[in-house]
């Protein structure tokens, strides 16, 4: 199994605040990893710095071989066509060509567009007019709420539905690697459990790869096969999920046992 | 008072043309833009000086107005458009001042205070459309508004559209859907500024004399007023709320009323509609166009 994202000592800054500490993480081709942590502990930060959102101060990100993100050398700032200045990061929407797609914190749907115009615009990077139908298509049998509500705007939907277009509106671009911040925020357990089912059969059935941000620690660990925890902006434990369940801490601490 | 009212419409289109620029920058980019005055007087200075020094035709200095005016909303487009909401207005809004106060005085160029007066009127097949026969004027303007509006009602139709639509509804969604979000406001600020241009060549050739004066910052805001009034989002309301301000503006002129209502009246008028229209009618006369960016074809 070849390493798909690396993560290697990355550290981010707000202020003075650190809110990354010497980050290093992998993720497998092909496996579903999870991060979980406390509120605050840095999870969203880290979803940020992979897909360009916040610079780095230190360390490096890569995808399939090519550095995404880089600390900034100099007092570079902002981007400029592509590139962030001062260092040879690529701007969020480059690394979403490169096939990383973010399923972001709240959804953040295009609520006053249709779910059909939702996921068209998820295909915003694929030219091929077939190839947009085609997966319109397998996005409606996949998720059949969806394809019910194909007209209806995307307000008028419950919050999981709402969740479960983000994340076909996220597989539209053809990812390779699919990240998901906390998809289960604010919903109900049924409804949270058919969602990591389906988060289970994109990994197997389409074969993306998983990370995932939650801070429903059982479900995420239950669901994955390898498990970070993250504490106060630095990484405390790395395991298989499974030794995860059981292990001491994590049980206290995430699982309430 | 009928050639009163073909004044009021000439300026109607002059304006409409703002209009519809401003419309792509704040009402499909959703940045809140306050220096179309800047650029209708780039345009306006192009036209003047390119035909008063150097003997131009006004075919001749139209499409520079356009492009002058466009590379100085790339200018300021780049640096400012990192900014959001009330920044961007204040940056832009420094960015006009800015550009009436170099007109004012810069007298080698400008002539300063005093601005350029004798700009050649236009002539097409060996015709002159002389602005005191405002009928020939008005069918030009009408001419370029149309061919504006084709051309941006298109352009909001097409994949530019879609990304500017995605980018005001949600700036890190439409990243993470691989939008260059800077690309798409910068390629709309840039059109914006430049139909803004061409309204001030036709504004140049209409009055035939330019002068700092004319461009102030009330300019920039009737023509926000007109966008935010029409309804934001829609090129036909944009043309229907300029038509409905330049009316306002001109109220006491038209009833004749002008030595009982200050001129300051209109002012006070164009504050109070855009309050009004923020409580009831936030999505302004006609509201926000309806697009379905669904992608056609397939199987």
């Amino acid at each position: 199994m070849s390493e798909l994202l690396t993560i290697e000592d990355i550290s981010v800054t707000y202020g003075n605040i650190k809110a990354l500490r010497n980050v290093s993480m992998h993720v497998n081709q092909g496996d579903i990893v999870c991060l979980i942590g406390a509120n605050g502990s840095g999870k969203s930060t880290l979803l940020k710095a992979i897909v360009g959102q916040e610079p780095l101060v230190e360390g490096s990100i890569t995808f399939d071989g090519e550095e995404i993100c880089q600390a900034r050398t100099a007092a570079g700032n902002g981007n400029k066509w592509g590139r962030i200045k001062g260092s040879k990061s690529l701007t969020t929407d480059i690394i979403a060509s490169r096939g990383i797609a973010l399923v972001p914190e709240g959804r953040r749907v295009f609520a006053d567009m249709s779910v059909e115009e939702n996921l068209d615009m998820g295909a915003f990077m694929v030219r091929d007019k077939a190839l947009i139908s085609e997966r319109k298509e397998a996005m409606y049998d996949f998720f059949p709420i969806l394809g019910a509500r194909r007209k209806q705007k995307t307000r008028s939907l419950s919050g999981g539905e709402q969740q479960m277009m983000a994340i076909a509106r996220a597989l539209m671009s053809g990812p390779r690697l699919i990240l998901l911040d906390e998809p289960g925020l604010g919903l109900a357990p049924l409804v949270i459990a058919d969602i990591f089912e389906k988060i289970d059969l994109i990994n197997k059935q389409d074969n993306v790869t998983v990370f995932l941000v939650e801070q429903n620690a059982r479900m995420a660990l239950k669901a994955s096969t390898e498990g970070y925890v993250m504490e106060n902006g630095r990484i405390v434990l790395h395991d298989a999920s499974a030794s995860l369940l059981e292990n001491e801490k994590v049980r206290a601490a995430y699982l309430g046992e | 008072m009928f050639n009163f009212f073909l004044l009021i419409l000439i300026y109607t289109g002059i304006y409409a043309l703002m209009a519809i620029g401003q419309n792509i920058i704040t009402g499909y980019g959703g940045m809140l833009s306050l220096c179309q005055a800047g650029f209708f007087a780039i345009g306006s200075y192009a036209t003047a000086i390119l035909s008063v020094r150097f003997g131009w035709s006004f075919w001749a200095t139209l499409p520079v107005a356009a492009i002058i005016s466009a590379l100085f909303g790339l200018l300021i487009g780049l640096p400012t458009l990192r900014l959001k909401g009330d920044y961007l207005a204040i940056a832009t809004l420094g960015f006009g001042e800015i550009v009436r106060n170099i007109l004012n005085n810069w007298d080698s160029v400008t002539n300063g205070p005093m601005g350029i007066q004798k700009i050649p009127m236009p002539t097409l097949f060996g015709l002159t459309i002389n602005p005191y026969k405002k009928y020939a004027f008005l069918v030009m303007v009408i001419i370029f508004v149309i061919i504006a509006y084709i051309l941006f009602q298109r352009l909001a139709r097409s994949r530019m559209g879609r990304a500017l639509t995605a980018v005001r509804e949600d700036e890190i969604a439409a990243q993470s859907m691989g939008i260059n979000i800077t690309k798409y406001k910068v390629y709309a600020f840039v059109l914006g500024a430049s139909v803004a241009g061409i309204a001030g060549s036709l504004q140049a050739a209409f009055s035939l004399s330019v002068t700092p004066g004319t461009y102030t910052f009330m300019v920039s805001v009737m023509v926000l007023c007109m966008v935010v009034l029409g309804g934001m989002g829609n090129f036909k309301a944009a043309i229907l709320g300029t038509f409905i301000i330049q009316l306002i503006s001109y109220f006491p002129q038209l009833t004749g009323l002008s030595s009982v209502i200050p001129p300051q009246f209109k002012q006070i008028l164009f504050g109070l509609i855009l309050v009004v229209m923020m409580i009831w009618r936030p999505q302004g006369l006609l509201g926000r166009e309806e697009h379905t960016y669904g992608v056609k074809g397939g199987k």
